[in-house]
């Protein structure tokens, strides 16, 4: 993980402080001067009005955060119609406990606390003649309601994915985990974003040392804002500068369900619907929620099949690169003649050729994820008639390498998540196939998986499951056996508590 | 082409080791690997302009043949 | 820095891809004809003796590699002038395989590419290997391993029609001399060449049995040899092999299944590649401790990297032709190896065992038991 050489100077909220004091407008000027420009913030002044006295209450919160209902039925309504004894003097805990209705009721003088519940969407209470000020929950921001998440469909799987609250998302897994032992461990990043970090494993099964080791990342991050999930993976995983992601994301909280009964921790973060899950092997990339709702000879054909397309697509521009600059003999003669014939009065080398259509790919790629859906029709005509057919008719690429590149686009749409290593290492490797045949392909595939072998994720070797030399580590990993085979968590992964099924078998 | 290989690659060493070397002051590693990317400059210019270098192979060859009495090729 | 381990799985792994490698390249000897097969046993053999003292050295001692060792049976002076001379051979044979591998792609395929860019791309490679760590080799080589059985059984199966055995007569038709001079080759070339393991000893995992790891490393790696010996000769005979600069690899050529795949040597070339570059890496390694320890310098990462270009920028000035490297590697080699594969384990085993006797004394009369050290830890 990167060193943080240059580390913020912390800064709270806001330099002002608040100090409580006996005087109800004093404490309302304080609170004014903090929030000064910001229209947003609202006092509502009331009265609890008894037989002699009237006692006076300030209520502070930022309009649009909190929700009206709970202000006026939970705390205007009871305090106004409370029946206070006489005698009493202006006391925050006979408030919460006899007035308030509320399930969250707290009387605080810290500055940073009151000023953090009022811009997260709580309101702050103030008494005449009280030091203390009582925080009650009232947030009322909207949320949409879980749907089904868009790039991570599954045909047999629950149709409900994260949200962005980070509660919302502790709701929808613990719905799924019934479990005292489900474990939630709460932290803040972010000087000025002070953005929720939730840290969810389940105890006796996740392993201990990758937990700590976790928090203590999470502690060393000193950043100003933490807004996306992805940047805080980026700060806290191993191989920081490798393509290769050690911290997979997931949208789904059943496939989170999945990981946490695997040993693995989760990692919520506040705003984003986008969870991580740790650590994060190679194999990961090659599984889907679905495989284990499907047929088991159906799920090990299709993980294969994603495998087969992660190598084709980093492999199939360099290997025809290769083979047709240095080895053409090893092209069988019907189809060397058809190469040769589709080449015929292309003015480009075919490394440029590839390389070239390759960048075209990517553009079209890169075109159509963040394009309106009443664009994509322009994108496939561009794509389909000018690139696939009249680029080929005006003899400035062939259609052989069309047909190369749509191959590495098609395997490469298939393991949609390793997008990053893909790309890098299929360019890598077509340049060294132009500059040294078949052998620059295997230098480069050596070195990559050297690098493969040599990343961790939070202390796992990344590709554990395939190093073992032990065929039945490939089980849930290249194939997916039968249920009652996949009877044992990861190794290193989880803790000592390793069995997940009673022996079916009977062995 | 040598020449310009090593280059590159001293180029790269220079930067990825030797800077990082130069501030943790490890003075005794330093000098050794600059001495031996000094040599690999050295060598690939030698190459480039087709220097012979001796070589152990036909030295261990001659001895080999000497102590074991064989005639090889 | 945490101690680097690899498990007996994959020392006996890496060791396999070790003896394959050099078979693969130049080939074993050209004496004995269609009798190459009674070489490579006899070969196996005389190695499993040398072996189990490789075997018996790491075992006396485990956790320490031979410099450490030298240090300790020879003391300063000595000991230091013995890991001279091995580092000394480390260098020139690994100077040996880069040249190897650069001369047989330039050879093979790449006839335009000069051939100093080849042999500084192994070095990159080789760098970058050394460091990411033995541990990381370990655990890579695991993954290339059963790539490299398939497909050279695979490669042999699919040619079984075209094998034929009556070209492995005559047996012994020359007599038996020919054959020893071979065997004696054999050994030298692939087999006793696992001293080298002793440079990298101290990575074992402790509990682990080295006898255990060389025994079937020799077992799995000699039958590869005898596979791919046997395949070479009933493909195309002692006489057509012995014109050929690398014959395993022009076996390849011969096989073909229907008239779509043909010319598949190339697939060949993984294997060899891949092997010899597991071996150059073995040896880089073990280099690279040599020097560190030589140089008084505990991370022999840092200085691995300098190293293995100054080798790769060496090779280019070892032989003058390929014809002249191929020779060397199958009459010198053998010959010159002799101090460096058996005299100085010899050597060194007959000081351990004579240490760990008087050690043993010395404990048990002082009767105190020091426990060394557990190398717990993450490991794979």
């Amino acid at each position: 993980m990167p060193k943080h050489k240059n580390s913020l100077p912390t800064v709270s909220i806001s330099n002002k402080k608040i100090i409580m004091l006996k005087s109800l407008e004093d404490n309302l000027k304080q609170f004014e001067d903090i929030f000064q420009g910001d229209d947003s913030f609202m006092a509502r002044h009331f009265a609890c009005v008894r037989k002699n006295k009237s006692l006076k209450f300030c209520l502070l919160y930022l309009d649009g955060m909190v929700d009206a209902a709970i202000l006026d039925n939970s705390i205007i309504k009871p305090i106004i119609n409370a029946h206070l004894p006489d005698d009493c003097e202006a006391n925050a805990d006979i408030i919460i406990n006899q007035v308030i209705f509320s399930h969250y009721a707290k009387k605080s003088q810290e500055s940073d606390e009151l000023l953090s519940a009022i811009i997260m969407g709580d309101s702050v209470l103030l008494i005449e003649n009280c030091y203390d000020a009582v925080i009650v929950s009232s947030k009322g921001w909207k949320s949409r309601t879980p749907s089904e998440p868009e790039g991570e469909k599954l045909i047999r799987g629950p149709r409900e994915g994260f949200v962005e609250p980070i509660l919302d998302n502790l709701a929808l897994i613990r719905r799924r985990l019934a479990t005292p032992d489900l474990k939630y461990k709460e932290m803040t990043i972010g000087v000025e974003t002070k953005t929720k970090i939730g840290i969810v494993y389940i105890e006796g099964i996740a392993n201990k040392q990758i937990l700590a080791e976790l928090i203590e990342r999470i502690n060393k991050v000193e950043i100003d804002g933490m807004v996306l999930a992805g940047s805080l993976a980026e700060l806290i995983q191993d191989a920081p500068y490798s393509p290769f992601e050690t911290i997979g994301f997931t949208e789904r909280p059943d496939v989170a369900v999945a990981d946490l009964l695997e040993g693995r921790i989760i990692v919520l973060v506040d705003g984003t619907p986008i969870t991580m899950t740790l650590p994060y092997l190679f194999e990961k990339f090659f599984q889907s929620g679905d495989d284990y709702s499907l047929n088991y000879l159906f799920s090990s054909f299709s993980r294969l099949l994603r495998m087969i397309s992660f190598w084709l697509t980093i492999t199939a521009p360099a290997i025809y690169v290769a083979l047709t600059t240095y080895h053409q003999e090893m092209i069988p003669t019907a189809l060397l003649m058809s190469i040769l014939a589709a080449r015929e009065g292309v003015p480009f080398p075919t490394i440029v050729e590839t390389v070239g259509l390759l960048v075209i790919f990517e553009i079209l790629r890169e075109a159509g994820t963040r394009m309106p859906i009443s664009l994509s029709n322009a994108l496939s005509i561009l794509g389909a008639l000018v690139l696939g057919t009249a680029a080929v008719e005006a003899k400035i690429v062939s259609a052989t390498v069309i047909t190369v590149v749509a191959l590495t686009g098609l395997t490469g749409l298939m393991t949609q998540r390793i997008k990053a290593p893909i790309v890098v290492i299929r360019t890598a490797l077509t340049l060294l196939a132009g500059f040294m045949g078949l052998y620059g392909i295997l230098y480069g595939i050596i070195f990559v998986t050297l690098h493969m072998c040599s990343i961790r994720s939070f202390g796992v070797p990344y590709m554990m499951e395939f190093t073992s030399l032990n065929p039945g580590d490939l089980r849930d990993t290249a194939l997916r056996a039968p249920i009652w085979f996949l009877r044992h968590r990861p190794k290193l992964v989880s803790s000592s508590n390793k069995t997940r099924q009673a022996n079916r078998l009977g062995q | 082409m040598m020449f310009i290989s090593t280059i590159i690659i001293s180029a790269a060493l220079i930067l990825i080791d030797l800077v990082p070397l130069y501030k943790q002051q490890e003075w005794k590693i330093f000098f050794i690997y600059s001495f031996f990317l000094l040599f690999i400059v050295v060598l690939g210019l030698l190459a480039d302009f087709n220097v012979e270098i001796p070589s152990p192979s036909k030295p261990t060859k001659d001895l080999v043949s000497l102590i074991f009495g064989l005639k090889l090729e | 820095m945490q101690k680097e381990i690899i498990n007996q799985k994959q020392a006996i792994v890496l060791m396999v891809t070790f003896i394959m490698g050099s078979g693969t390249i130049v080939g074993t000897g050209d004496k004995s004809g269609q009798d190459i097969w009674i070489a490579l046993l006899i070969a196996m053999a005389g190695a499993s003796i040398i072996m189990a003292v490789y075997a018996r050295i790491i075992k006396l001692f485990p956790g320490m590699d031979l410099f450490d060792l030298l240090d300790k049976l020879f003391g300063r002076i000595l000991g230091k002038f013995i890991a001279l001379i091995f580092t000394w051979y480390l260098f020139h044979v690994g100077l040996n395989l880069i040249r190897n591998t650069s001369e047989f792609i330039r050879i093979i395929s790449l006839d335009a590419t000069p051939q100093c860019v080849i042999a500084l791309f192994t070095g990159v490679l080789i760098a970058y290997a050394l460091r990411c760590g033995i541990e990381v080799i370990g655990r890579w080589v695991s993954i290339f391993f059963p790539v490299i059985i398939v497909i050279s059984i695979t490669l042999s199966v699919i040619a079984v029609d075209m094998y034929d055995f009556d070209r492995l007569k005559p047996v012994l038709y020359e007599g038996l001399k020919p054959v020893l001079s071979d065997a004696f080759g054999i050994f030298a070339h692939p087999f006793a060449e696992t001293v080298v393991f002793l440079g990298i000893a101290g990575c074992f995992q402790k509990q682990s049995n080295p006898h255990k790891i060389f025994n079937i490393a020799l077992l799995i790696g000699g039958l590869y040899m005898l596979m791919l010996a046997v395949r070479t000769i009933a493909l195309m005979g002692p006489v057509n092999k012995s014109l050929q600069m690398f014959p395993p690899y022009i076996t390849a050529r011969i096989i073909k299944i229907g008239d779509f795949f043909q010319r598949i040597e190339l697939i060949n070339a993984v294997i060899i590649v891949t092997a010899v570059f597991t071996k150059v890496t073995v040896y880089m390694f073990s280099f690279a401790k040599g020097m560190s320890y030589l140089l008084k310098i505990d991370d022999y990462r840092t200085l691995s990297t300098p190293l293995v270009f100054f080798t790769a920028a060496y090779s280019i000035f070892l032989f003058d032709n390929a014809l002249f490297m191929v020779k060397w590697a199958l009459n010198v080699f053998p010959y010159y190896a002799i101090p460096f594969e058996i005299i100085i384990p010899l050597l060194v085993w007959i000081a351990a065992e004579i240490k760990a006797r008087n050690d043993k004394k010395t404990t048990s009369q002082n009767q105190s038991t020091n426990s060394s050290g557990s190398n717990a830890g993450m490991q794979c």
